[in-house]
């Protein structure tokens, strides 16, 4: 029998403010994956993981998660945000920011249990910030903030990681150790969907590439999708879309 | 102290010490304005139950106040939710409006009603020892057991859903994806905001109320990144100022309220400069540590 796919996104339709942002998105992403999607700006990647974490309410379409129809935010789905989405002044160390991710888990009025606690010091080694853990996040340098955040999602133990520009304005090492945490992960058959900037390293990073503009322009293996064709539609089609909306 | 004025020293000490703590979770969210907010959007809440129902029974009104604040808070951000208006703004113009419909329900039937604008905004708390009710076998004045209350109900949410609001006001997003619904948490921080106010401003009035929610946090927020002592520092702050401005006031003659709100803002700048002094010191250590070629920039 054939495992359902990690992700079945069917007609997903979103708007800001009635302004289309995704129109008619169709995928189905497969187990065991490293995705990248990529587009231009304002194509509606990060508003595609934010609709299937249910952060932003869709017009239309369905979303499955491993075969079952997804309902609000499900812990089987991992997040990291794009760094810049939180406040570095808050007042928490970093072991802390990574304990957040076992939070679904430890449920209320409790605290972390100390096989947890162990699962949070394990993960701040794998991307080495131990030395770091009793740290103020303030304190840190970008790199070192994406690595809370793949230190956190870690815990989080999900089946199914969203991540937003992981790759934006990191050192050599975070993105060492960043491909080394995805390949792990992919190693442990979860798929990992990453919204991607850099067209120049796709191939080098992911296995399937979405290209989407609004809608899913192209979806496959990267030499497939990062045609000169297909991809002068994405990135040119920016200036037709807009006038056929009137925006 | 004559034990008139010890209880308006510990009306004053109890209120600085909720407003102190809650308020490091309003200056963490950057919401001070909200519990601004709130505070004046009660009134019509308080009013209307006295005119319906013709009582000041402390239940009736703290249900009536806290219904009016949670009212604003929702109808704020769902006005900015459903418009282009961002939240700062929707909740700057809802609370004015429930803040002038309380002013007009009051001047209109102020013949029946006992409640005076000026009390509201000043407080009472030189005269909390004289309006006294029996409570647990002592005389007490009335407003203490409310306080009493109010501060092991906002004590026990903030201890007990610690992690859940150190992770909505860190990463609303990672919340909701955890399941943690930071949107109705957001909503019983409010509720707890609310039912402060009105535990408090009645023994020490609206301007102090505000006055303690965002100043010892915002204080403490200057000098220290971390929360424990951040929370620390704010209810030491907090209730520091409570003594100072008592004692100053009783000194001086003058307003108790009054007195706690400028030692609060005597507190906040100094360490102002405090800081600023800091700062200028660290920026030439920093700026002789380039000009030598040992030790480098390295700082």
């Amino acid at each position: 029998m054939t495992l359902a796919p990690a992700l079945r996104i069917e007609h997903l339709s979103v708007a800001y403010d009635d302004r289309p942002v995704l129109e008619n998105v169709n995928l189905e992403l497969g187990r065991g994956k490293l995705i990248g999607i990529v587009g231009p700006n304002g194509a509606g990647k990060s508003t595609l993981l934010k609709a299937i974490l249910g952060l932003t309410p869709k017009l239309l379409g369905s979303i499955e998660l491993l075969g079952e129809p997804l309902r609000g935010a499900d812990l089987r789905l991992g997040y990291v945000p794009q760094r810049e989405s939180v406040d570095w002044d808050f007042p928490v160390t970093v072991a802390e920011v990574v304990a957040m991710g076992t939070y679904g888990r430890v449920g209320w009025f409790r605290r972390p249990s100390a096989a947890e606690r162990t699962r949070v010091q394990r993960a701040l080694d794998q991307v080495g910030l131990s030395e770091y853990a009793s740290r103020q996040i303030s304190q840190l340098s970008g790199g070192q903030q994406q690595r809370t955040f793949l230190a956190r999602a870690l815990v989080q133990d999900a089946e199914v990681y969203l991540l937003d520009e992981p790759f934006a304005g990191i050192d050599a090492t975070t993105e060492e150790a960043l491909i080394e945490v995805l390949l792990d992960l992919r190693a442990q058959g979860r798929t990992l969907v990453a919204v991607h900037h850099d067209l120049g390293t796709v191939a080098k990073f992911f296995d399937e590439v979405v290209l989407l503009h609004r809608h899913v322009l192209a979806f496959g293996p990267p030499d497939e999708v990062l045609t000169p064709t297909l991809l002068e539609v994405a990135y040119s089609s920016k200036s037709t879309s807009r006038s056929a909306w009137g925006a | 102290m004559s034990p008139a004025a010890t209880w308006s020293l510990v009306i004053a000490l109890l209120a600085a010490g909720i407003c102190s703590a809650l308020g490091v979770w309003l200056v963490l969210l950057r919401q001070s304005l909200t519990g601004d907010g709130i505070s004046h959007s009660v009134l019509p809440g308080l009013v209307l139950v006295f005119l319906l129902f013709g009582t000041r029974a402390n239940l009736a009104m703290m249900l009536g106040a806290a219904v009016a604040g949670l009212l604003t808070v929702w109808l704020s951000r769902e006005i900015s939710r459903l418009t282009r208006i961002r939240e700062d703004a929707s909740l700057g113009v809802v609370f004015t409006i429930f803040f002038a419909i309380g002013v007009i329900l009051i001047t209109r039937s102020a013949r029946q009603i006992d409640l005076d604008p000026g009390c509201v905004l000043y407080g009472l708390v030189e005269f909390v020892g004289f309006d006294t009710i029996a409570w647990a076998g002592y005389d007490v004045p009335r407003t203490l057991p409310i306080l009493v209350i109010t501060g092991v109900i906002v004590a026990a949410f903030l201890t007990l859903f610690h992690k859940e609001l150190a992770l909505m006001a860190f990463d609303p997003s990672l919340a909701h994806a955890l399941r943690r619904h930071p949107h109705r948490l957001y909503l019983a921080l409010m509720a707890m905001v609310a039912l402060t106010t009105v535990a408090c401003f009645e023994a020490v009035g609206s301007i102090l109320v505000i006055a303690l929610l965002i100043a010892p946090a915002a204080t403490a927020q200057l000098l220290t990144r971390r929360f424990a002592p951040m929370m620390i520092g704010a209810l030491v702050g907090g209730a520091s100022a409570a003594v100072a401005g008592y004692f100053l006031a009783v000194r001086w003659n003058t307003s108790i309220a009054g007195m706690i709100a400028s030692v609060l803002g005597a507190q906040y700048l100094l360490a102002v400069i405090l800081i600023s002094l800091l700062q200028r010191s660290r920026r030439s250590i920093s700026a002789r540590g380039a000009s030598d070629p040992v030790l480098g920039g390295s700082v």
